[in-house]
């Protein structure tokens, strides 16, 4: 399972690989989240930090193709059908940004954490 | 049949009017085709201020609607729509003959409110929607780029949102695909296509104007000439150690840029459309690197 910060714009974007264990960790939380009846509007397209992509292979995300983790929230794409949960209190995206610890520069990660505050 | 309503008293009730048969047609076909040119009633924020506030239209039957696929109201000539010029042009072609048609409120339609009309269709007193008053002290600044960028030809298109926000190759293309306006579905870097790519653990104007150059971009103040069009103007941004950002200017007088993979856009971090790429919200690219042109021998990959 493979995350991607999605925070550059001309550069591509910072990616890294979940252990096994990690993969597993995201998809019992993203399972555990509740869905989004009303969807959020989306505010993350501009410069800067904007949110996380997860991907996976084979059936790491079970039906899903991808997942994005933004502030307002987790969008689980399956083809062209997109499902919406609530990121509740962005720990979605607290526990992803540890995961880039010692994956990406200092700075970045700070940047990032302070982004989330 | 179409209402018009000329958004423009405080106290008075405003001039409304009815167009009906080819005219309500020809109008009708000109906002389907030109869909940048107004804002849906629905999109603008408060309405605000005193003045022209632009031209209201309201088709008068769900079928107009579907069949140009239009809302039930929108609003042209407000200085919000990314294709003003357009709308401006609607409403050059309405107010004429304003006087044509029976009016349908208690103001009467007379020449001396289609005068003051015609005298502020080319500006709007106050602009609808979410506009500071920030953005209206950066007018004279915008001039000043434009002016500036006029001693050296260049080239401008409209910001052409459907061409870079195509779900199949949105992701594919950056800000340096889009303010070179070469959308090659590589997410194209400065200089790699000469070979020549700047250093990824030195990011700095300097570095990555190097790799830009390298790929056949020219600073601002090297004019391009004709045969070398089209000259697309470009400013340079940088997030100091981390990356780059790149906006084109379009005709509109705006900017136009794309972060990354998200959709192209001509609005800052701060909601606010980019007049001015050297005092627009930019997130962390807090160094502004200065204007280039790109060219027809330039080549990005």
């Amino acid at each position: 399972m493979e995350v991607e910060l999605d925070a550059f714009s001309g550069r591509p974007n910072p990616r890294w690989r979940l252990h096994p264990h990690q993969a597993r960790e995201f998809t019992n939380k993203l399972h555990r989240l509740p869905r989004q009846h009303k969807r959020a509007a989306s505010a993350e397209q501009g410069l800067g930090y904007r949110g996380f992509i997860v991907t996976g292979t084979g059936d790491e995300l079970g039906s899903y193709d991808e997942v994005v983790v933004t502030s307002s929230s987790v969008r689980a794409r399956s083809g062209s059908v997109s499902h919406y949960f609530e990121n509740q209190d962005r720990a979605l995206e607290r526990w992803l940004l540890e995961t880039m610890r010692g994956r990406v520069d200092q700075a970045l990660y700070t940047y990032v954490l302070g982004s989330l505050s | 049949m179409l209402k018009v309503t000329a958004d423009i008293f405080s106290g008075r009730p405003n001039p409304t009017w009815i167009v009906d048969g080819q005219e309500a047609q020809a109008v009708l076909r000109e906002l389907a085709l030109n869909r940048e040119a107004w804002v849906a009633q629905e999109e603008l924020g408060a309405e605000a201020g005193l003045g022209y506030r632009g031209l209201i239209i309201e088709p008068q039957s769900d079928t107009l609607t579907q069949e140009y696929g239009l809302p039930q109201s929108l609003r042209i000539n407000t200085g919000q729509a990314l294709a003003e010029q357009k709308g401006q042009e609607i409403a050059e072609r309405l107010i004429p003959g304003m006087l044509d048609y029976p009016s349908i409120t208690e103001a009467s339609l007379d020449s001396s409110v289609q005068q003051q009309l015609l005298e502020n269709i080319t500006t709007p007193a106050v602009q609808v929607g979410p506009v500071t008053m920030s953005e209206r002290e950066l007018e004279p600044k915008r001039e000043e780029i434009k002016a500036e960028a006029a001693d050296c030809q260049i080239e401008s298109v409209t910001l052409n949102l459907a061409f870079w926000n195509d779900p199949n190759v949105v992701t594919q293309n950056n800000c340096y695909n889009y303010a070179s306006n070469r959308r090659t579905n590589t997410f194209a870097q400065p200089g790699r296509a000469c070979g020549h790519q700047y250093d990824v653990d030195n990011i700095t104007c300097d570095e990555v104007t190097r790799g830009a150059l390298c790929d056949g971009a020219r600073v601002r103040a090297n004019c391009v000439p004709g045969g070398e069009a089209p000259r697309w103007f470009m400013a340079l941004v940088v997030w100091p150690g981390r990356d780059y950002h790149w906006y084109r200017y379009s005709s509109e007088g705006f900017w136009g840029h794309k972060p990354g993979r998200t959709p192209a856009r001509n609005t800052d971090d701060s909601g606010r459309v980019v007049w001015n790429p050297e005092t627009a919200n930019r997130g962390p690219y807090t160094n502004f690197c200065g204007y280039f042109y790109a060219r027809s021998p330039m080549v990005v990959r």
